[in-house]
């Protein structure tokens, strides 16, 4: 439905986007997330028609964009929600879905999967933000869109609110059968919502695949930072096994590695004990409610993280035990030096 | 009754003032109801000076004639010369008259070759010493010297405007008003440059200056100055309204003082209908009106002089050809260079 | 990339902004005349009544402004409003009214039998013209005063200063920005004013380029406009060496000065209202008691609504382009800036200019069509203003929204960029429409023939010297500008909710 091919965007002389290869399948959702500045918004406005690509082509349906045929965005049968909803202050909630219709089933239809039906005539000053968001998607989602571009579209909006929105979104866009860009630069929105998951960096996509192959086989160290909290500890390969001070684990498949490696622990990837060799040393804990995150420095001087059972209680300065408790390959990348 | 509905009434109803039909003698002037309704389009530029007593006419004038689409456009009269001019040099004249108070603003136009010749029968119902080739007299109006009646007596005054200066009379006067300038054209035309000159510096000392030729009146009256420098009709104005103002008018002889200056129109367009307004401007009705309301004099025959002008023969005017005053320029130059103006 | 279509559309308007600034150079390069002592008493004049209302309007503004931001007066909004109040009336009338009401048979003595001195020349103008430009001073210095953070004025009391020590040396240094942006208003008002110079008889360049129009001088008259333009263009200058510093406000410090103070701000107010605001009503209400409607012609309040209407509509269509431009880039930002200057060109010399354009193009000499131009060119500025600041509010991603769901670049105008900025439209026209009804210099000069408005007709009564006749346009005038401080205060209100929402 969606295919970028060498996709390159520049913004006078700075490069936004340096070449980006990406392809939805129908009823698909990608989000693209990456730090400010990544270039994942850039994408977005150039697949929406609101950037000229300057090389490479945007494929849409049929249609094919590129430097020499840059199709207005009214052509592209694009849906557009933004961060800050964007609704036309001056038309209703129900004259703002229905902005072009000529048939106006489909905003009914939107305005009941949506629960706006109570809004309809209000006007958009006087609603929530989670109710503006609701009417912009049924806005985009009525116009029948071949595929929906979302941009950032619960950064304004209270946490409470944030991860049910989520999932009614994700819910209307499936229900709806159109593929989705979602650009988002909160990891967890990005791995819980999305099929499929774009980890962007400095222009260029680092890694694209499901959630949990991103999560937890991230193609550099900079996926495996900016997806979740990560250490890495120094070990051994050999024979796709790893061996390290707090234990053994089987080697996820992938490139080759050298003998000399650090190995990528997760804060549940360990386990911590007061019992037994005490290898390590609790630094400060947090409470997380039903979790606790304990920093320790191992004996080697080690920076780790573990994540434990609230009921684990420990103070600052106990000596404890840790090791690998992980059940799944661990990924883990040539040493640096 | 006002001035208005009282023109109104006599152009209504051909009536001529009483004085007029008293003095109708061997060669009356023309009723309004002897002309032919005036139509179509025409264009004035209207040099005012004396406010709304021209605009009445025009008023009066556009009633009588509802088929005349008639467009004013009025300024000071020297304003409106330079106007002419500047548009005769870029592809002719927009007006297709040139009604001025002011004969030196009349010159200038003809100066600069405007005016058309104006047809023999309206010359002919002018007063013969004020009738011009391209221009047609309407109104005179003679510099004065208005004077406080409480602190002098006529005999206390010079009989010659050069002679003013030598007098201790404290004067008033308005030199940014045009008559005054081309009152000083015409010291200048009479006298010569250099003891125009020499006027003008000595009076400068001694002179009160005002806005306007009604201010220094009003303030010969007062006896904030002894005697003042403006033309007759605002001492008889102000004389109808107030007759026991101490204010009397005195002419000089034979002098700029006593100059005999003239409102009056030029014709720019070759039709007729500039003309015709021109005769209406010279029936019995108006001119009897620009005597009685703004005690101007008449320049047609059988129409009284305003009330209050002493007879026309104890004036003596200086000869001087009226055409001659579109040398304004250099007048205003003296008056520039000596801080008069 | 493509230049969008809002640049070319604001190109033309640029150039016809600084096409009068070319004839007028051109017109002053044939001038024969070299600098003299009449001219050089000129530029003294001008800079004289400049500098001293300067002064005046300071002395007059910044103690008020003071007085109303940190002084507890009762009815503090009303007193606001009246103290700006002589803003909205063009200096001309109250020119007008101060030349009526002074000296021998003025209305003053008519009404009190008390002789009073003529309000004439230097001391007269600079006195009319402080009264109606001290609350630029007074705006711009309470503004800087509340934007100041009180805790200042509080820290200097606790360490010892009394109240008056502490205005004078903590306070009113940091408002120095604030006075500056008034006073250079101020001069700018002051430099380009016809109305008042011309009716006291002060030679101001303004005045004189008037009268050497009138006196064959179209060359010379474009020499002086030059000099004007040149002193205007330093005021300009220096007005862009003041960027107001703001501090956040968090509150608004409050002094407790006694009753004794109170009586003494409110008695210096209610003096000054009597000057500006009372006096003229009165010598206009008293004309209007013995005189009455006169002959006065109805048809001249609908000829300056006729043309100041045609001169709003044209604004605002020729505003649209350049205030969409202004927020697209820098050259949209640079066309904006041209068409701004109109602001800074006085009205008699933007006049002189399109009376020498009209003379060579005979379609448009005293048409209509003139006269609009010469209104849009000079109040341009203001139709640009208004709308920038309601498209500024219309986010991009409005428009981005609208094309996504299909609409094409002109339907998203149409349907989103318009109706959003229709209160910056409709604004932006009453403000053009306002001042236009009031402009006096480039009316008179550009006037079609048979077209008097109410503000030619007022000076032409003054020029005959039949004052009583002006009383009905005075008034209908002073209406108007009621009128306008009245929109322009409620339209400031409702754009401060807006924001504030």
């Amino acid at each position: 439905m969606l295919s970028l091919d060498g996709l390159v965007v520049r913004y006078g002389d700075t490069v936004a986007v340096r070449g980006i290869d990406l392809t939805l399948a129908d009823n698909e959702i990608v989000t693209l997330v990456g730090p400010t500045g990544c270039g994942k918004t850039t994408v977005l406005r150039a697949v929406a028609g609101l950037e000229a690509p300057a090389k490479g082509c945007i494929c849409i349906g049929d249609l094919t964009i590129d430097a020499s045929n840059p199709v207005p965005p009214e052509k592209r049968r694009t849906g557009l929600v933004f961060q800050d909803f964007a609704l036309f202050p001056h038309l209703d909630v129900y004259r703002n879905i229905t902005f072009r219709l000529r048939d106006t089933a489909p905003a009914e239809h939107w305005l009941a999967v949506l629960g706006l039906g109570a809004v309809r005539h209000a006007m958009p000053d006087t609603l929530s933000g989670g109710q503006k968001q609701r009417v912009a998607l049924a806005r985009s989602l009525a116009h029948a869109p071949a595929l929906m571009l979302l941009d950032e579209p619960l950064s304004n909006l209270d946490a409470a609110l944030k991860t049910s929105l989520r999932w009614e979104i994700r819910d209307a866009l499936k229900a709806a059968g159109v593929p989705a860009l979602w650009v988002t630069h909160d990891q967890d929105e990005a791995l819980s919502v999305g099929d499929r998951v774009g980890i962007m960096r400095d222009g260029r996509l680092e890694q694209v695949g499901p959630p949990e192959t991103c999560f937890r086989d991230p193609a550099s160290r900079f996926v495996a930072e900016f997806l979740g909290e990560a250490a890495f500890l120094p070990g051994r390969h050999a024979a796709g096994w790893l061996d390290t001070a707090l234990g053994r684990a089987s080697a996820t498949d992938g490139p080759s590695l050298p003998d000399d490696v650090d190995v990528l622990l997760r804060p549940d990837d360990l386990a911590l004990s007061t019992q037994g060799d005490h290898n390590a040393e609790v630094l400060n804990g947090r409470y997380e409610g039903e979790t606790r995150l304990y920093q320790l420095r191992l004996n080697s001087g080690t920076m780790l993280k573990a994540r434990v059972n609230h009921e684990v209680v420990l103070a600052p300065g106990t000596a404890v035990h840790t090791r690998i408790a992980a059940g799944h390959p661990l990924t883990a990348f040539p040493r640096q030096t | 009754m006002d001035r208005r509905t009282l023109l109104k009434a006599a152009l209504a109803l051909g009536l001529g003032g009483t004085a007029a039909r008293l003095l109708a003698a061997d060669d009356p002037a023309v009723s309004v109801d002897a002309l032919a309704a005036l139509s179509g389009k025409l264009t004035v530029y209207l040099g005012h000076g004396e406010g709304g007593l021209y605009t009445d006419i025009v008023g009066a004038i556009r009633e009588r004639n509802p088929a005349l689409d008639l467009s004013l456009r009025r300024a000071p009269s020297s304003a409106l010369a330079t106007t002419l001019v500047a548009e005769a040099g870029a592809g002719g004249p927009r007006a297709d008259l040139f009604w001025s108070v002011d004969a030196a603003s009349l010159a200038v136009v003809n100066g600069a070759g405007m005016g058309r010749r104006v047809p023999d029968d309206i010359r002919g119902q002018i007063r013969p010493e004020f009738r011009y080739d391209r221009w047609a007299a309407l109104s005179g109006r003679i510099r004065s010297l208005p004077y406080n009646t409480g602190r002098l007596s006529p005999a206390d005054l010079p009989g010659q405007i050069m002679d003013l200066p030598d007098s201790d009379l404290r004067v008033g006067w308005a030199p940014s008003y045009a008559a005054f300038q081309t009152f000083i054209a015409a010291m200048r035309l009479l006298e010569g440059e250099a003891r125009t000159r020499r006027w003008l510096e000595a009076m400068k000392s001694k002179a009160q200056s005002y806005a306007g030729e009604l201010g220094v009146v009003l303030a010969t009256a007062r006896g904030e100055v002894d005697v003042g420098l403006a033309n007759h009709y605002y001492t008889l104005r102000l004389k109808s309204g107030d007759p026991d103002a101490s204010v009397a008018l005195a002419f000089t002889r034979d002098d700029a003082g006593c100059l005999v200056n003239a409102a009056g129109t030029a014709l720019l367009s070759g039709r007729a209908l500039p003309a015709d307004f021109t005769r209406y401007l010279l029936t019995r009705e108006v001119q009897s009106f620009l005597a009685e309301q703004a005690y101007e004099i008449p320049l047609v025959a059988g129409v009284a002089p305003p009330a209050g002008l002493p007879s026309m023969d104890t004036i003596q005017p200086p000869e001087l050809d009226l055409a001659r005053l579109s040398e304004l320029k250099p007048a205003l130059a003296l008056l520039r260079d000596t801080g008069v103006l | 990339m493509k230049t969008p279509l809002s640049y070319w559309l604001s190109l033309p308007v640029a150039a016809a902004v600084l096409a009068p600034l070319a004839v007028l150079a051109w017109l002053g390069l044939q001038a024969e005349l070299a600098f003299d002592a009449g001219n050089a008493a000129i530029v003294i004049n001008s800079v004289l009544l400049t500098m001293l209302t300067v002064l005046g309007a300071i002395l007059l503004g910044v103690p008020l402004a003071l007085a109303t931001t940190y002084i507890r007066l009762p009815g503090r909004p009303l007193w606001l409003a009246l103290l700006a109040a002589p803003l909205a009336i063009p200096s001309y009338l109250g020119a007008f009214a101060y030349f009526a009401a002074f000296g021998p048979g003025g209305t003053l003595e008519n009404l009190t039998g008390v002789n009073t001195p003529n309000l004439r020349g230097l001391a007269g103008a600079t006195l009319v013209m402080t009264l109606y430009t001290y609350p630029f001073v007074l705006l711009t210095t309470r503004s800087a005063l509340r934007h100041l953070n009180p805790a200042m004025l509080d820290a200097a009391r606790t360490l010892g200063l009394s109240p008056g020590r502490a205005l004078l040396s903590v306070v009113l240094p940091r408002a120095r920005n604030g006075i500056a942006a008034g006073a250079l208003l101020v001069a700018l008002y002051t430099l380009s004013d016809f109305g008042t110079p011309a009716i006291l008889r002060l030679d101001t360049f303004t005045r004189m380029i008037f009268v050497e129009y009138n006196a064959f001088g179209l060359d010379r008259a474009a020499l002086l406009s030059l000099q004007l333009l040149a002193l205007v263009a330093v005021i300009l200058w220096l007005e862009t060496r003041f960027g107001a510093e703001r501090e956040r406000p968090t509150r608004t410090a409050t002094l407790d000065l006694g009753a004794g103070w109170r009586a003494a701000t409110m008695t210096a107010g209610l003096l000054l209202m009597l000057a500006a605001l009372a006096l003229p009503l009165l010598v206009f209400g008293d004309y209007f008691w013995r005189e009455g409607v006169g002959d006065f012609d109805p048809i001249l309040a609908w000829h300056s609504a006729y043309a100041a209407g045609l001169a709003a509509i044209v604004a605002v269509v020729v505003a649209l382009p350049v205030a969409y431009a202004a927020g697209l880039g820098r050259r949209g930002r640079l066309l904006e800036r041209i068409a701004h200057l109109g602001f800074g060109v006085p009205g008699i010399v933007l006049a002189t200019a399109l009376v020498y354009v009209g003379l060579q193009l005979s379609v448009l000499y005293q048409t209509l069509a003139l006269l609009v131009i010469g209104y849009v060119l000079r109040f341009l500025p203001l139709a640009v203003g208004s709308l920038r600041t309601r498209l500024e509010r219309i986010e991009h991603h409005q428009i981005a929204a609208a094309r996504s769901l299909g609409a094409a670049p002109f339907e998203a105008f149409r349907r989103i960029t318009l109706p959003l900025a229709l209160p910056g439209i409709v604004a932006g026209a009453a403000l053009v429409f306002l001042e236009a009804m009031r402009e006096l210099p480039a009316t008179l000069l550009l006037q079609p023939t048979g077209f008097e408005t109410l503000a030619t007709y007022l000076w032409r009564v003054y020029e005959a010297g039949y004052l009583g006749r002006g009383a009905v346009p005075a008034l209908l005038l002073v209406l108007i500008s009621v009128g306008a401080l009245v929109a322009l205060l409620t339209g400031e209100e409702r754009a401060g909710e807006a924001r504030g929402a």
